[in-house]
């Protein structure tokens, strides 16, 4: 399991208020368009394959670049292409966005999206 | 002056962190519970352990003869959410979205491990008005301040030559401290600033770094506590071992507290090959506080609360 807390990580009371716990979301089939590596949150967009052949497109909102970085998960870790499972929540105003929560990769290593954790840095010397 | 400063009342609290301790080792039982530094992995015992070591360790020195702190720490025993712990039975452990978890306090003292807030003040921190009714300003990429910086990531400090200064720079939202190490006279109460004026010296083998003027504009943890523009922090940074710092806080604010309190935690050495600190550009890719606001009704914090008192 790939974890992404390191550093005490922020509740960020406030960003958990943007979710709504009552609506989990879990995309089984998506596929990966592009991550943006940015502060204070990594981007990845999905394509969400509909049962009608359409696609619906998503943000998913994960943790910082910094502690990615030093876990050894880059910017090419999420090619676009790459098919993963993620799972979420959704934002209380109804847009295509969510919490991301977890990721399963194709090879079935799964990364933590989330940004809780206590404050022992997970990387030791 | 050789001797090591104590807080009043570690001892009494001694015991019950011991027995905090016990609780997680039965709780975790593949494994004993960790060290830190050959201390117990708990604030309060890990304090007055780190104590103890302190009167044999011979820190490596500058050549001008301080201690040498240098390098690049990361804080251990920590958690952001609230520096009076989490409690097992939180509700918010339980959220969905950014679930708490459960952790001893930071603080060490007073004997209760809470903050000794004067009435008005404890309706406003401890997950109280702030928490309910304001954005957090660390969320909002302000800086995390004093000395919640030690205690969100890595962070690195040096000691340039002359002993003048000791720089401390920190990954969280790529903030700097610069301590002066020359005995000048602080300045006068009107000057408020963000990340406060920071006056340092040595005790021995501790730097002891007194900071004023600072402004009240930030939170001491995610749970809204908090401190006026009346605060005076003094942080105690000792070495222990060549990769253990023992750090603690006293928080000194006569328009807040009922008297001081002070937090402990340690600093450990990040040693992974070409580590360095990275910027952390938080206000690049923000793009929630819009609606944030919009849909919680929140409020920027700008020591609104308070300030009127």
């Amino acid at each position: 399991m790939l974890a992404l807390a390191a550093a005490p990580a922020s509740a960020h009371h406030a960003f958990a208020a943007e979710f709504d716990s009552t609506k989990p979301v879990k995309f089984e089939k998506a596929v990966v368009t592009r991550m943006e590596w940015v502060n204070p949150h990594v981007w990845i967009h999905i394509d969400v394959p509909q049962a009608d052949g359409s696609v619906e497109k998503w943000a998913i909102e994960a943790g910082t670049p910094n502690v990615l970085f030093r876990r050894g998960f880059t910017k090419d870790a999420l090619l676009p292409g790459t098919s993963i499972v993620v799972d979420g929540y959704r934002a209380k105003d109804g847009s295509r966005r969510a919490n991301g929560r977890d990721l399963t990769l194709p090879d079935g290593r799964t990364l933590f999206l989330g940004s809780s954790g206590t404050g022992a840095p997970l990387e030791r010397p | 002056m050789s001797e090591v400063s104590d807080v009043p009342g570690v001892r009494f609290g001694i015991a019950a962190a011991l027995a905090v301790l016990i609780v997680i080792r039965v709780a975790a039982q593949e494994k004993p519970a960790e060290m830190v530094g050959g201390c117990p992995a708990e604030p309060l015992a890990f304090h007055a352990c780190a104590l103890q070591k302190a009167r044999t360790f011979n820190p490596p020195r500058t050549p001008g003869g301080k201690p040498d702190l240098q390098g690049y720490w990361r804080s251990r025993l920590t958690q952001a959410f609230s520096v009076e712990g989490v409690p097992a039975d939180e509700p918010l452990i339980h959220d969905p979205i950014m679930p708490w978890e459960a952790a001893p306090p930071e603080v060490i003292d007073p004997a209760d491990r809470k903050i000794p807030y004067q009435p008005w003040a404890a309706a406003i921190g401890r997950r109280g008005v702030n928490f309910t009714q304001y954005v957090d300003p660390r969320t909002t990429c302000s800086t995390a301040g004093i000395p919640r910086l030690a205690l969100q990531d890595a962070n690195q400090i040096l000691q340039p030559w002359g002993d003048q200064y000791v720089l401390w720079a920190f990954e969280d939202h790529h903030n700097q401290r610069v301590i002066a190490m020359d005995g000048r006279p602080p300045v006068g109460p009107a000057i408020k600033t963000w990340n406060g004026l920071a006056r340092g010296r040595w005790e021995g083998n501790t730097l002891v770094i007194e900071t004023t003027n600072l402004n009240g504009y930030n939170w001491i943890d995610d749970a809204g506590n908090f401190y006026t523009d009346a605060v005076r922090v003094t942080e105690r940074l000792t070495l222990i071992d060549p990769d253990t710092i023992d750090f603690t806080a006293t928080f000194e604010d006569p328009k807040a507290y009922t008297r001081p309190w002070t937090v402990a935690w340690a600093l450990v050495r990040a040693k992974e090959p070409g580590f360095e600190l990275l910027e952390e550009a938080c206000r690049e890719g923000e793009r929630s506080l819009d609606r944030i606001r919009e849909t919680t009704g929140m409020k920027f914090y700008f020591g609104e609360p308070w300030r009127g008192r």
